[in-house]
């Protein structure tokens, strides 16, 4: 992981695709976004803690789906009409994710990423914040949230 | 290294081990025809070309190791060596050792072996020390000529003229005529069948949608015909020929027959026979031991043979064959068959059944299949430690098989494995549980019945019971690990596992289908049985459970009475 963080670091700029979470816009890194599609009719998995909205069909592959809202203790928006869901590809896993709203692609150049320390245990899964001229963007550490979801029946 | 030099020497490594797999039977067939200097050709063409490839990719080990053995091969080709039982042996140590390093380069790059011994071996031979004088002033000729040889293939690849050019044609058309194969990952397999399962769903959805209309009809039927066969062959790119696995077997007859001295005589059948290539994987080993146990205990001594009036060769006949579903594997021999009487006597022994037990002819062949049990006396080298058989249905089993014997004393044993032909479909049972649908493998399921909730009996610490024609078993509630309520009326599936049985409540059963299996997404396993997911018919996933894994704990152990 460390090298590809590397590799992107040394460009420019790097684009994200952000998205709403309640009123505030979060953001991840575009090249880890396969497509965006309407919520799906998710089954429900077993035992599952409750940001976990279930498994899903995407043309034959079947992935999980993991509500950020949830995950991130987040009231969702009353109007779910916009509501959609993220396709993600991590190192090979796919993983879908519920947020509010799509907003836009936005490119932000080097100098207006700011990271966030690591060390601070209350916000492991905000990687940084983008900063704009009128607001900040928060992004998201999607490895870390997926890291997370390690599941029991797999660690025993 | 980098990323380059890395990806040419796992290229070689893969190329490497499909040249030896190929080549190992010839290795064999030259035992039996010694004469044959074609076979010599094709070992001498692998040699070569391994020598070369693998000096070319840095692995010099593998390259000095085979330089060595085409001495040898050379000299037999011209004559100056006689293939012997020795030189034999020693160029099979040599393919053994050169399919070992690869294997182990495989997995790191930079393995180092001892090599020194066959080397030795093999230059040993090619010197002449196998009590065979060569012809020393014939060598340097030879190696003339070699050179000769390696230029001329040089100016080949520099000046290809036309005559040239149309030869090599001629020649690769020959070559044509079979099947030609190429390599392709499975994951690209897999996703071509995911999207062929989309393409049936979308196509019934389709089918449904243009019913309506009679003009399309036979747009319809050739598109549903169209669908079915892209189906059909998606399912069967993943199926391989049992080949492969069968030439292993030919060299575990030959050896072990060696070290116990005695004659066989094998023959194979049915060896282009197809299944999936996981099953393939895990039958090789069952295999191997199935083969040497019928050698061992089976096959008497060449002397024995004779005094009872058999051929001095035994008869060892290994098929394989599709049957409905299935691939039947059947190791047949006319050995001594399996003494049921013995097998009781040593049971009881070993205090594995009691003093007085009588068993039918069944069960006292099944007592093979105990852990811990062996008929040898003596430990050899082939068998006789008591772990195998056990292990081989324990295998076969988490195959989703079925391992049958039959024996008659005195005439021999035939062992018949029966195996899915593939791991990527089961039959499940779709049920309903706490208003969701989950699939279970009908190969678990023992019996369904219907039970009245007036005819569970509770227990003291919450376990439920329910009796069915003299047994009691033990009731467990699926929907208690979804952690939602059951409606009253419950319908019990009876789940064997290998050493119990038990009752499963379930809500309603709503169908049974062949279902393609799916790995279980990362962040959907919290749930402990859950071995995968599928997508139905609708197109929605469910998932699919092993009830045997669930209650693993129960602790009844019951008896049971088939309804027979």
């Amino acid at each position: 992981m460390l090298k590809t963080d590397e590799k992107k670091l040394t460009q420019e700029s790097i684009r994200f695709l952000e998205f709403q979470l309640s009123e505030q816009t979060y953001a991840v890194e575009l090249n880890k976004v396969r497509e965006v599609i309407p919520p799906p009719d998710c089954t429900p998995v077993p035992k599952a803690p409750k940001f976990i909205c279930g498994v899903m069909n995407l043309r034959g592959t079947v992935l999980t789906v993991i509500d950020l809202r949830q995950k991130m203790s987040i009231k969702p928006l009353e109007n779910q009409a916009e509501a959609a869901v993220i396709i993600f590809e991590l190192n090979g896993v796919f993983i879908g994710a519920l947020v509010d709203r799509i907003n836009k692609v936005a490119n932000y150049e080097l100098t207006k990423i700011q990271s966030i320390c690591k060390s601070e245990t209350d916000c492991y899964s905000i990687r940084g914040v983008l900063k704009s001229e009128d607001r900040i963007t928060m992004w998201i550490d999607l490895d870390q949230i997926v890291e997370n979801i390690a599941s029991p029946a797999n660690a025993a | 290294m980098d990323e380059f030099e890395i990806e040419l020497k796992n290229d070689f490594l893969n190329e490497a081990l499909d040249l030896i797999t190929e080549v190992e039977k010839v290795f064999i067939q030259l035992e039996n025809e010694p004469e044959n200097s074609e076979l010599i050709n094709i070992i001498f063409r692998f040699a070569h070309n391994l020598k070369g490839t693998s000096r070319a990719v840095g692995f010099d080990q593998i390259s000095q190791i085979t330089h060595e053995a085409e001495n040898v091969l050379l000299k037999i080709k011209n004559g100056q060596i006689q293939v012997t039982q020795y030189v034999i042996d020693i160029l099979l140590q040599f393919s053994d050792i050169v399919s070992k390093m690869v294997i182990d380069l495989k997995l790191d790059l930079n393995s180092q072996f001892s090599i020194s011994e066959i080397v030795e071996k093999l230059s040993d031979i090619a010197n002449g020390k196998n009590k065979i004088v060569p012809d020393v002033q014939k060598i340097p000729q030879e190696i003339q000529d070699m050179a000769k040889e390696e230029n001329v293939i040089e100016m080949h690849a520099k000046k290809p003229n036309q005559e040239v050019l149309k030869n090599e044609l001629d020649k690769k058309q020959d070559v044509k005529k079979e099947d030609e194969t190429i390599r392709v990952s499975l994951s690209r397999l897999e996703k071509l069948s995911n999207m062929t399962g989309e393409l049936i769903i979308l196509q019934a959805e389709m089918d449904q949608y243009l019913s309506t209309n009679t003009a399309s009809s036979k747009i319809r039927r050739a598109f549903n015909k169209l669908c079915k066969e892209i189906q059909d062959t998606s399912m069967s790119l993943r199926m391989v020929p049992i080949q492969s696995t069968f030439q292993k077997l030919q060299r575990v007859v030959r050896d072990t027959s060696k070290v116990l001295n005695k004659k066989i005589e094998l023959k194979i059948e049915g060896e282009n026979t197809e299944v999936d290539r996981l099953v393939l994987e895990q039958l090789a080993d069952p295999l191997v031991h199935i083969v040497r146990n019928s050698i061992d205990h089976g096959i008497e001594l060449p002397n024995l043979r004779l005094e009872t009036g058999k051929n001095e060769f035994g008869m060892l006949k290994i098929s394989a064959y599709h049957q409905g579903n299935n691939l039947v594997i059947e190791v047949c021999d006319d050995g001594a068959g399996i003494d049921r009487e013995k097998l009781t006597a040593i049971a009881k022994s070993k205090k594995i059944i009691d003093q007085n037990q009588v068993l039918s002819d069944e069960q006292a062949l099944e007592l093979i299949f105990h852990p811990g049990f062996s008929t040898k006396e003596k430990v050899t080298e082939v068998s006789g430690r008591g772990v195998g058989m056990d292990v081989v249905k324990t295998n076969i089993e988490s195959l989703g098989g079925t391992i049958e014997i039959s024996s008659i004393k005195g005439v021999g044993s035939t062992f018949k494995l029966i195996l899915p032909l593939t791991l990527a479909i089961i039959d499940g049972l779709i049920v309903d549980v706490a208003n969701q649908k989950i699939v279970i493998p009908r190969s678990q399921i023992q019996e369904i019945i219907k039970v009245n909730t007036n005819e569970i009996y509770n227990g003291v610490q919450g376990e439920r019971f329910i009796k069915i024609r003299e047994s009691v078993l033990t009731l467990n509630f699926l929907s208690d690990d979804f952690k939602r309520k059951s409606p009253d009326c419950i319908i019990c599936l009876i789940i064997k596992t290998q050493t119990n049985y038990y009752a499963v409540a379930v809500d309603d059963i709503s169908g049974q289908r062949q279902v393609v299996v799916k790995p279980a997404p990362k962040g959907s396993n919290f749930a402990k049985g859950v071995v995968g997911t599928t997508i139905l018919g609708n197109g929605k996933p469910v998932f699919i459970f092993d009830l045997t894994e669930i209650y693993k704990k129960t602790k009844l152990q019951a008896k049971y009475l088939d309804a027979a």
